[in-house]
């Protein structure tokens, strides 16, 4: 434990000498500063995906055959479900949209019948409406503290290959297991002390803590792993950079569907950073399911990612004949 | 001891073979010299050694385990100094230790000392980046020596360095061996090998051409000489015989007035170029 320790202080000092981590510190800061001062606190959704029972509203939407399965979208995907009532009445069914913006829609959707009987059924009515600057937190969280793993974990791994040092590893009794337990726990760490950073900074104290870390250490943990797998093949920092920077845009991509619930493809749910995202809004804002099962199908990640490593490393990292050994 | 046994090696997988039927053993306590110039395969036949490269064909074994069962653990015992120095160059030359201390189950030297060995004490604090060639060639070696190893891999040790911290490292080196360290030296050094090694191997385009103690080598192949200076018209003259010429030697003894002779003994250089055909600065 003594050496896991010594050889994180270590991976720590030669960070503090990094150029990108410096970039992405500052770029944390200027996020705490983008929230608080520069982003509004209200926004119109772009095209927001409906779902519909028993009506035909005069806007794209899409029509279900029961009710249950309108509330299992709303509530897992953040659809606006509309449904019908045989009097002509009409239930809107939504998951922490605005009022103001409900209203719109519905106006929109059935324009020449602007004085139906409306009824509005929020599934997290009790939490008012959360501002368009906080909304985009757990989205800061994902791609800027989660992800200092990924990008520095693999620019350690590179700098100790063009410097040679790796092939002193090689011959040291350190072992796979312990290279990447040491850079995973150090960038679980900072992911933790970033992504507590931009809470305390944009919402507060009140928050709860517990699961909080639990996530974010999960979170980051994985894409340290995810950034450490990926570097090993990778000659130098150049010939890496450029697909490490197009699998950060892939990482991003629920941002798109967390903007506009409309995008929200199937193969969406695999890249783990959506469920992050619905995790975090859990946590923060109360809003979804509960976030068991994003722990979960994190640890399941990190499991599997730290297993496939552990060969991948071996084999193209440290070269070692044995694997388990 | 390290038993190396019928070893090749072939980078092109086409049978071109950078080393062939490599054989000899590193006993505890002595120094093994693998000599070459550059390009002559020691630096592949030390990667061999260490598991950094996968054994193709032979055997080489640590004790009674080959080198391809060779647990993580076991590098505990094991130290190497590579040509090319290899440091964090963004940790400090003690952080650099530290570091590289950490790895080891078992206790370590405390860096500062060893950095006082190498000549380094004074540097200790300054970013490795910050160093010369010769420096980090030092701290490369202290880190090689710091868990006490008890195989240690040398490669060219005291390239780059002045006269005196070469002989400061020798020194050290020496002591590794007195303490039951079985080295294996690669160099084209020829002074570093005689003055330090027990055996020595020629290695030449990827074969071993001659392999024995230095004095031995120097016995089968060197030719010893002896240099009469003397006095002639009133100025000094030298003149060179070789020990088997004592008949001529001793003629020519009588016929001039000595002021000095001595005996020279070949250098393992001149040896090399006799069993190899060519010199080490190839």
């Amino acid at each position: 434990m003594n050496a896991l320790l010594a050889l994180m202080l270590q991976d720590c000092k030669r960070l503090l000498s990094n150029a990108l981590f410096w970039v992405i510190s500052v770029t944390l800061l200027a996020i705490v500063l983008l929230v608080n001062f520069a982003l509004p606190k209200s926004l119109l959704p772009e095209t927001a995906r409906i779902v519909t029972f028993q009506t035909t509203p005069k806007i794209p939407a899409e029509p279900l055959q029961n009710e249950a399965e309108l509330y299992r979208l709303v509530a897992e995907e953040r659809a606006i479900g509309l449904i019908g009532a045989p009097d002509g009445s009409i239930r809107v069914v939504h998951s922490g949209i605005s009022e103001k913006i409900v209203r719109a829609l519905i106006l929109q959707a059935y324009a020449q019948e602007a004085d139906l009987d409306m009824a509005v059924v929020t599934l997290v009515a009790d939490k008012g409406e959360i501002p368009f600057n906080l909304r985009v937190l757990p989205m800061f969280i994902c791609f800027e503290a989660l992800v200092i793993g990924f990008i520095l974990g693999g620019a350690l791994l590179l700098a100790e290959k063009e410097c040679g040092v790796i092939r002193a590893l090689r011959i040291s009794p350190m072992g796979v297991d312990r290279y990447m337990l040491a850079k995973t726990l150090l960038f679980s760490l900072i992911g933790i002390v970033y992504a507590g950073l931009m809470v305390v900074f944009c919402i507060g104290l009140q928050v709860a803590w517990l699961p909080f870390v639990l996530l974010s250490f999960l979170g980051a943990a994985l894409f340290a792993l995810l950034g450490l797998v990926f570097a090993a093949p990778f000659r130098d920092m150049n010939s890496w950079f450029f697909s490490m920077a197009v699998l950060l845009s892939l990482n991003m991509l629920p941002a798109a569907a967390y903007a506009a619930p409309s995008f929200f493809p199937r193969w969406l749910r695999f890249i783990p950073s959506y469920t992050l995202i619905s995790a975090y809004e859990k946590i923060l804002f109360d809003i979804g399911e509960s976030i068991v099962p994003a722990v979960l199908n994190v640890s399941v990640w990190c499991v599997c990612i730290y297993l496939i490593g552990r060969v991948w490393l071996n084999k193209i990292l440290f070269r070692r004949q044995k694997v388990f050994v | 001891m390290i038993r190396v046994s019928r070893v090749y090696h072939d980078y092109s997988g086409k049978g071109q073979y950078a080393v062939a039927d490599i054989s000899f053993t590193v006993e505890p306590g002595k120094i093994f010299g693998f000599l070459g110039p550059s390009g002559a395969g020691k630096s592949t036949v030390q990667n061999l050694m260490t598991g950094l490269l996968p054994l193709q064909q032979g055997e080489i074994y640590y004790e009674d385990t080959p080198v391809q069962a060779l647990p993580s653990q076991f590098f505990n015992q094991v130290g190497v100094s590579f040509e090319q120095p290899n440091v964090f160059p963004t940790l400090t030359g003690y952080e650099n230790l530290r570091y590289y201390a950490a790895l080891f189950a078992l206790p370590t030297i405390e860096p500062m000392r060893l950095l006082e060995r190498v000549g380094l004490r004074d540097a200790a604090h300054k970013k490795a980046a910050e160093y010369s060639k010769g420096m980090r060639q030092r701290l490369t070696l202290a880190r090689a020596l710091i868990n006490r190893p008890r195989y240690l891999f040398l490669d060219e040790p005291t390239s780059g360095l002045d006269p005196a911290t070469a002989a400061e490292i020798r020194e050290l080196i020496r002591e590794q061996a007195q303490n039951g360290a079985a080295i294996f030296l690669t160099t084209h050094h020829m002074e570093l090998a005689d003055s330090l090694c027990d055996t020595v191997a020629f290695l030449f385009e990827g074969r071993i051409a001659a392999m024995d103690t230095p004095e031995n080598l120097k016995r089968l192949y060197g030719k010893r000489q002896v240099h009469v200076v003397y006095a002639e018209q009133g100025e000094e003259r030298t003149r060179t015989f070789a020990l088997e010429e004592r008949h001529a030697l001793a003629a020519f003894l009588e016929q001039v007035e000595p002021i000095k002779i001595h005996s020279q003994e070949a250098s393992l250089e001149a040896i090399f170029l006799r069993v190899t055909g060519k010199g080490l600065t190839l």
